[in-house]
């Protein structure tokens, strides 16, 4: 094969991605370029934000083959996990090796706090069906009011796969927004005297109890809502290798290395899903003033039904604990406490308001199971499984030799 | 559209309804097992003298303080109001 100087420079500049950019993905480098801002720079959930925006810095580079649709691509193996639902629920098995459930068990009744801020999630869902949404794209786009980005992600790929990318961007973001939101909201539907409100200390918990929790609990909202064992059966197992006290080993895992390369690999492949076709949209646009509404109306169905138990305990709970209701763990509860104290310095709500900030997230993973009862299709054939896949899959079932 | 939006509307009050439900539940099994497997408090083990703490610097962040003054009210049974954490140092 023969070279001539002009041939050879006008192939390689033909092949570099200058030669194939297009406006769109101008724009989404742009946007990828301020979620890093936002990470590095203004501290927003940096942790998930920098690798989604750096997926989708590589996504959006022409030719690089690394948007979650170019089949062999890199990122599109990471996005097999979150096609298939694998990534969110081993994020919850961290987040459960994680959880504390002790203030929850110790005062059972702020369920209902994770309860009420789901509110948030099915006024956002009237609100996208009146924006235009279907059941099922509404659906997905409310589940950003349970505060839980692997729920979103999870019932995003399962209901509304093509709207992934603008509502697991929605979910983090407001996630880390959560001090700016929430305390506006607390204030002005509290009054002083209630924000004062000392709470009773909670009782201890014996450790049977907290080891026997994750059994029950799994056993009952998975045969009540089977759609959710994945992300709930995961919680409660990171839970049990924390309070069995027998697989430190796993338990230790899987608090730290497993949920951090988990989330590396799930946030790369939801940034890789954020291309000009899938986010440069109307929708991307009504799906963040929904995310907004969202976290406003879950904060405020927390603090209105903790007003609700202040009034029927003769005020022994303070409603500002409500708010911790919407998931988002530990942030909500520390902006309780943040609240709490700036109205009386010697007022700690930290512990209190830990219960329903963990019953936000079994909350938001039963909001999700409703979903997937009433719009999923659990006889539905699973995504088609990828050739490289198949074939590895092929070459393992295969007998040696043959 | 109205008919989609009355749709919507039945859904959320039919969902919102069974996540109470299901947290209900919850919160009676979680009763029953506080109930029948009480907390049983361990024998103390017998305490070292540890030094004086010093004048807090002002550096203790009050989110820490809260965290130690909840696990020490839990633990001493007493309410918040009834003492102080003056300040944390690292041993």
């Amino acid at each position: 094969m023969e070279f001539t100087f002009e041939g050879a420079a006008n192939q390689i500049l033909s092949s570099t991605g200058f030669s194939a950019i297009l406006s769109g993905q101008v724009l989404m480098l742009v946007v990828a370029c301020v979620l890093i801002y936002l990470a590095i720079w203004k501290k927003f959930e940096p942790l998930l934000l920098l690798p989604i925006g750096f997926g989708c810095l590589l996504a959006n580079l022409p030719l690089s083959m690394m948007m979650s649709t170019d089949e062999g691509g890199l990122l599109n193996f990471f996005y097999q996990g979150v096609k298939h639902e694998i990534l969110p629920p081993l994020i919850f098995l961290g987040v459960g090796a994680l959880t504390d459930f002790g203030p929850l068990l110790a005062n059972p009744s702020t369920l209902l706090l994770g309860a009420a801020a789901q509110i948030g999630v099915y006024t956002t869902l009237v609100g996208a069906v009146y924006l235009g949404f279907d059941l099922k794209e509404a659906s997905a786009i409310g589940i950003i009011g349970g505060a839980d980005g692997p729920t979103s992600i999870f019932i995003a790929s399962k209901l509304a796969p093509h709207l992934l990318a603008p509502i697991a961007v929605a979910a983090y973001s407001y996630m880390s927004l959560v001090p700016l939101i929430q305390p506006p909201i607390m204030r002005w539907l509290t009054t002083h005297q209630e924000r004062k409100i000392k709470m009773e200390q909670l009782q201890p918990i014996s450790q049977t109890v907290k080891i026997l929790f994750p059994v029950v609990a799994t056993i009952i909202c998975c045969l009540m809502l089977p759609g959710v064992t994945p992300l709930l059966g995961m919680l409660m197992l990171g839970n049990l290798f924390r309070e069995s006290g027998v697989t430190a080993r796993l338990h230790e895992t899987a608090e730290t290395h497993l949920i951090n390369i988990v989330t590396i690999l799930l946030a790369l492949a939801v940034g890789s899903s954020m291309t000009a076709e899938s986010f440069l949209k109307l929708e991307t646009i009504k799906i963040i003033i929904l995310g907004l509404l969202a976290f406003c109306m879950a904060t405020a169905g927390g603090v209105l039904f903790g007003k609700l138990m202040c009034k029927v305990s003769g005020g022994r709970v303070n409603p500002l604990i409500g708010s911790a209701g919407v998931s988002a763990v530990p942030m909500a509860a520390r902006v309780s406490q943040k609240v709490g104290a700036e109205e009386d310095h010697s007022n700690f709500l930290l512990m209190h308001a830990m219960g329903p900030n963990v019953a936000g997230v079994i909350g938001s993973a039963v909001a999700a199971g409703v979903f997937l009862s009433l719009f999923g299709d659990p006889t539905a054939p699973g995504p088609e499984t990828h050739a490289a896949v198949e074939a590895v899959t092929q070459s393992l079932v295969t007998p040696m030799g043959n | 559209m109205n008919n989609l939006i009355f749709t919507s509307l039945t859904v959320s009050g039919i969902a919102i309804s069974v996540i109470f439900l299901v947290l209900t539940i919850l919160i009676i099994a979680i009763r029953l097992l506080v109930h029948f497997i009480p907390y049983v408090e361990s024998p103390k083990p017998a305490l070292k003298a540890q030094p004086a703490a010093t004048a807090s610097p002002a550096s203790d962040s009050d989110e820490d303080i809260a965290v130690i003054t909840s696990v020490m009210t839990t633990h001493l049974s007493r309410l918040p109001g009834k003492f102080q954490v003056i300040n944390i140092q690292s041993s």
